[in-house]
């Protein structure tokens, strides 16, 4: 392996897990996770020479996933394409916020999420547990909550809510900007 | 988490857009990490691409390494510029892809001799660039591969355009005394060879084990080396070229006519622009090649770069350098080009400098530059 391949291989190690979890953000099934991973690499690897060194690599390299999942996100439905831009900005700078909070390695930085997760309800944590940790499908998730598939899905999504708030709380995340008038 | 859209899609119960949805895609992004086998899941994601990177690389080496071995043995030092033009992009100029694929398959009927020059400028105005030094050599490529590339270590003085030109031997065999500091290494079709500044031969199967860092590093062509490893040692070696293959370049291709032209012939000029700022930057920033659009014979290139750096404040620590060779027309260094043709392939061989350097002969053609 050349240097320059030893300097890329670190670089994209250190941002192997923030990279994922932007890409899971968009994407809705883990091969399309894994078909984005790759292609950012592989263009980042190709483009090295336009990165500029004084500024952050993450930023850059989320970037290079945000465009191949527009691209890739027409006529196709693996990808969430219907954000706008501020969404987009959003997200982007969310990321950036978490990269920018003290912790060896993302995971580090994920205890925040950890404990907001302990906080959750209940059944909010067990939806949580179900679908993330145990990584079951909805259906399979709802059934083993006991409940329906829209009851579940409620439960999730109002779970997620609860955990961007206790995010944002813990100025893990941004602040969410004041309501237009 | 698996492949079914509503489930985990907070827009499935919450059409509302703006910050808050942004902010559940995060953490649904964020809880995706949690997954039992997120973390393998990732080790293979990184190990497919980094897979793929060197299947990538090897693919393009296979692709070029035939064209890359022809020229770099047939060029020696001009290798490193004409190697750098094969770092073309895939969206290069398509004449230009066909002029250096015409340019390496030309015929080469003949010797030729090229002068080699190495300057450097500082940035920064008010800094007087004649204070810098600069070097002179000579490259002659010959048949079958061979190739003598010579150069003077210790920098000219500065001001001097022209190569340091010592009278040529004269017929009665009394040569002038050698130049210190001078090197001469080559190809003799078969191996490189390297005579050092105190006689002595080195021969090697290849540049690597040659190791002219030796020289690249008294050149100071702004190559960082790097003594603890091996596979990137010197700018010659494929291996630390092809490191740079997808480092990208803006091609343009032009044919001017008129002044400037060759005998009223058309030139074929081919520019390269490295792409972007660049953090691993070394090589050339812009490479320019001027070749015969008829005999597609390189008339001259010239290598740009900057080494140093920037002082924050501005004020330049960085310079910019060149390397330039130019083709010695026949009729300028006839005398040269007749001593080559009459010792043959005698002259690519290392035996026939070192012993004229120990017998005070210059290694260094004596050309006679008008």
């Amino acid at each position: 392996m050349t240097r320059a391949e030893d300097i890329f291989n670190i670089l994209i190690r250190q941002h192997a897990e923030m990279l994922s979890a932007f890409i899971h953000a968009y994407a809705f099934d883990r091969s399309a996770v894994d078909d984005i991973f790759q292609e950012t690499v592989l263009t980042a690897w190709r483009r090295l020479d336009e990165f500029d060194a004084s500024r952050p690599f993450g930023p850059w390299l989320r970037g290079i996933a945000r465009n191949h999942i527009l691209s890739n996100a027409r006529g196709n439905r693996r990808y969430r394409a219907h954000l706008d831009e501020l969404q987009n900005r959003r997200v982007s700078e969310q990321f950036g916020r978490l990269e920018s909070t003290a912790g060896d390695t993302f995971a580090d930085r994920l205890e925040a999420l950890r404990d907001c997760i302990s906080r959750l309800a209940p059944d909010a944590r067990e939806a949580v547990e179900l679908v993330y940790a145990q990584q079951l499908d909805s259906s399979v998730a709802a059934e083993s909550a006991g409940t329906n598939d829209e009851t579940f899905r409620k439960r999730l999504y109002r779970a997620r809510l609860s955990l961007a708030a206790c995010l944002r709380s813990k100025r893990v995340l941004d602040e969410l900007p004041e309501p237009s008038p | 988490m698996t492949a079914e859209p509503p489930a985990n899609d907070p827009h499935a119960c919450d059409d509302s857009r703006g910050a808050s949805a942004a902010d559940d895609l995060v953490v649904h992004g964020l809880l995706s990490l949690l997954g039992a086998s997120e973390a393998s899941a990732i080790e293979v994601r990184l190990s497919h691409a980094m897979r793929a990177i060197q299947a990538q690389r090897r693919e393009t080496r296979r692709v070029l390494r035939p064209r890359l071995v022809m020229v770099g043995s047939t060029f020696g030092i001009a290798a490193v510029v004409l190697l750098t033009l094969l770092f073309v992009p895939s969206d290069a100029d398509s004449r230009a892809y066909a002029t250096l694929d015409s340019i390496r398959t030309a015929p080469r009927e003949s010797n030729r001799v090229y002068r080699i020059h190495i300057d450097s400028e500082p940035l920064s105005q008010g800094v007087d660039s004649r204070t810098r030094p600069q070097k002179n050599g000579f490259l002659v490529l010959g048949p079958r591969g061979c190739w003598a590339l010579s150069f003077m270590l210790r920098p000219s003085p500065s001001g001097a355009q022209q190569p340091r030109v010592r009278p040529p031997a004269g017929d009665d065999g009394v040569p002038p005394r050698p130049a210190r500091g001078q090197v001469v290494f080559g190809c003799d079709g078969t191996s490189f060879w390297m005579v050092m500044p105190d006689g002595r031969v080195r021969r090697a199967p290849n540049l690597k084990e040659l190791r002219p860092p030796l020289i690249i590093g008294e050149l100071d062509l702004g190559v960082e080396l790097d003594e603890e490893r091996t596979d990137d040692i010197e700018p010659f070696t494929l291996d630390a070229i092809l490191d740079r293959l997808d480092r990208g370049f803006t091609t343009s291709f032009e044919q001017p006519r008129g002044e400037g032209t060759r005998a009223g012939r058309p030139l074929s000029v081919i520019t390269f622009d490295r792409r972007g700022p660049g953090a691993w930057r070394n090589g050339p920033k812009q490479v320019r090649v001027v070749a015969d659009a008829a005999t597609h014979e390189v008339l001259s290139a010239q290598w740009t770069w900057i080494a140093g750096a920037m002082h924050p404040e501005g004020d330049a620590l960085a310079e910019s350098r060149r390397v330039r060779i130019d083709l010695i027309e026949r009729e300028s260094a006839d005398g040269f080009v007749q001593r080559v043709t009459r010792l043959g392939l005698e002259w690519f061989s290392p035996d026939f400098h070192a012993e004229t350097r120990r017998v005070g002969d210059m290694a260094s053609p004596p050309l006679r530059v008008p």
